[in-house]
């Protein structure tokens, strides 16, 4: 696989590029996106059996329990998988590839899955790696969840 | 009492593949359906039923109805979905037919898919509706290419699965689109363009990724009793199943190299009565190279993590123990959302592929999308009729 990480566009010019995508929170998911305002990576704990869920929605597909509370993550995690796009797809990504995505899987909880970008250096890259994550960039009133990798040497 | 055999496929129809039809999806519709219902021998007005799947991009049956003159149908579907419920979308045409609720059923899609809107792409928008969505697109996370990728990455490392076993499905493919008139893309190809073909979503390269392309297919399903009296040789649907798999939301997600066809499969198999082994050809839904190499494990065709080295062992190519797509799939015949995978597999049982045909096959596999993206997941087996 011939990948020059350098060439990389960082996470942080990308996540949230396109105004039309930004999120518009419901009944379910604004404890979410308050908690990435706030600095904190919020998903939610059952009240009953205590497994974590995310995204956000209304019961636990464990025990259906509708009572929840929201609970914050260190931020700590590990490549699940990541891909390099190349290609945009969209006009809004055009100035931005090639750019980093990857799935995280939280350490609390490893069937938790986040999608999202790559920020700082991507020397490294892997499935497996440990990041951290990275409450920015901001748009309007929604910050996105960026991703550092742990061991690239910026903390 | 299950369905198996109590249905069958009297008739396929087609369209001309393009990369511009310069028509409606209505006209597609339409001159696709009176294919099939021609190459039944039936008559338009034999149609009792219709059936479609579309992502809001194409003519339902409330509009091809009266366009064809219909105005009595028994049954009319319109199933909210792409490549994961095309299969699915078969199968409710042959719980209709096998309940006696309608004799003729017509199975259709009908996509103006490269000029028209192009999924995950950057024609025309519609953004599906989905509740992982917003989740995603804002990172530029928006197309089964980058999802798919994901996924691929995850067998490579798991599994050592290499550029190379995703570059001979391609390979294969088009081979196989050689001997195919209908195929949009039909000048052979080598691993090594394979290879220097440029990165779209690192693993995939351009090669790794199918056509998007304008067409039309269309299915004839009636009973097994009536297909016997019909023009062409009767292909029964000996099972249909539905899976469903993981997504972001379903809190168990323990890796992406297994695809909701481990819990498709068995269903399948059970309700057909058949086992791997006694599957003839496959025609696999290929929107990337990786979903035929997750399927043909699977599907039990070989065992976990060993599909790179089955494939390059010749086994899916032409003369191989399992042919795959024959008629080069969505790589080089044309995206039709599964029913071209599903006609193929009829004209195969028919015996009417000409330079391509496998000899004397006798049962397929036909198969939408692996649930890898939407999570959903469908496929049919059909057996040639004995007559």
């Amino acid at each position: 696989m011939t990948l020059d990480h350098a060439d990389l566009v960082d996470g942080s010019l990308v996540a949230g590029r396109e105004p039309s995508f930004v999120p518009t929170p419901d009944a379910d998911s604004a404890p979410f996106w308050q908690g990435l305002l706030d600095g904190e990576l919020l998903v939610q704990r059952c009240t009953n059996c205590r497994r974590l869920r995310w995204p956000a929605r209304c019961l636990c597909n464990r025990c259906y329990s509708e009572e929840t509370e929201w609970i914050a993550l260190s931020g700590r995690g590990r490549i699940f998988s990541w891909a390099i796009s190349h290609h945009p797809f969209m006009a809004a990504y055009k100035e931005v590839v090639p750019f980093a995505i990857v799935y995280v899987a939280v350490s609390e909880q490893d069937d938790i899955v986040i999608p999202g970008n790559l920020t700082g250096p991507a020397e490294g890259l892997a499935c497996d790696v440990p990041v951290r994550a990275v409450f920015g960039p901001e748009h309007g009133n929604v910050t996105f969840l960026t991703w550092r990798i742990e061991d690239s040497g910026e903390r | 009492v299950t369905a198996r055999d109590r249905a069958a496929v009297a008739g396929v129809g087609y369209t001309e593949f393009s990369l511009d039809s310069g028509v409606t999806t209505m006209t597609l519709a339409t001159r696709a359906i009176r294919r099939a219902i021609e190459d039944a021998g039936l008559s338009v007005a034999d149609i009792d039923g219709l059936a479609t799947y579309s992502m809001g991009d194409s003519v339902g049956p409330s509009m091809v109805a009266p366009a064809l003159g219909l105005t009595d149908l028994s049954y009319l579907l319109h199933q909210v979905g792409g490549g994961t419920v095309s299969h699915g979308v078969i199968g409710n045409a042959m719980l209709a037919v096998a309940s006696g609720q309608s004799e003729v059923v017509v199975v259709y899609r009908a996509l103006n898919g490269r000029s028209g809107h192009r999924l995950g792409g950057t024609g025309t928008g519609l953004v599906n509706v989905n509740v992982e969505t917003p989740y995603k697109i804002s990172y530029g996370l928006f197309s089964a290419a980058q999802e798919f990728a994901l996924a691929a990455r995850q067998h490579m490392v798991k599994y050592g699965t290499t550029s190379e076993h995703l570059g001979q499905i391609a390979v294969n493919q088009r081979a196989f689109a050689v001997k195919n008139e209908r195929a949009i893309k039909r000048s052979p190809i080598t691993l090594d363009d394979y290879l220097s073909s440029r990165w779209i979503v690192d693993p995939f390269r351009l090669l790794d990724c199918c056509l998007e392309s304008d067409g039309a297919c269309a299915v004839v399903v009636v009973s097994a009793e009536r297909a016997r009296d019909l023009r062409q040789h009767p292909v029964l649907i000996s099972g249909a199943a539905w899976g469903i798999g993981h997504t972001m939301l379903s809190n168990g997600w323990p890796d992406q190299t297994q695809s909701a066809v481990i819990h498709t499969a068995p269903r399948l198999y059970r309700m057909a009565g058949l086992r791997p082994q006694d599957v003839d050809i496959a025609m696999l839904y290929d929107c990337f190279t990786y979903s035929v190499l997750v399927q043909v494990e699977d599907f039990g065709f070989c065992d976990k993590g060993d599909g790179g080295p089955f494939i390059a062992s010749g086994a899916t190519a032409e003369g191989g123990s399992i042919p795959v797509n024959t008629h080069g799939g969505f790589l080089s015949e044309a995206y039709v959302h599964g029913l071209n995978h599903f006609c193929e597999a009829v004209q195969q049982l028919r015996h009417q592929c000409g330079d391509r045909q496998v000899p004397g096959a006798q049962v397929a596999l036909s198969t939408g999308q692996p649930g890898l993206v939407g999570g959903e997941s469908s496929a049919v087996l059909l057996r040639r009729a004995d007559r």
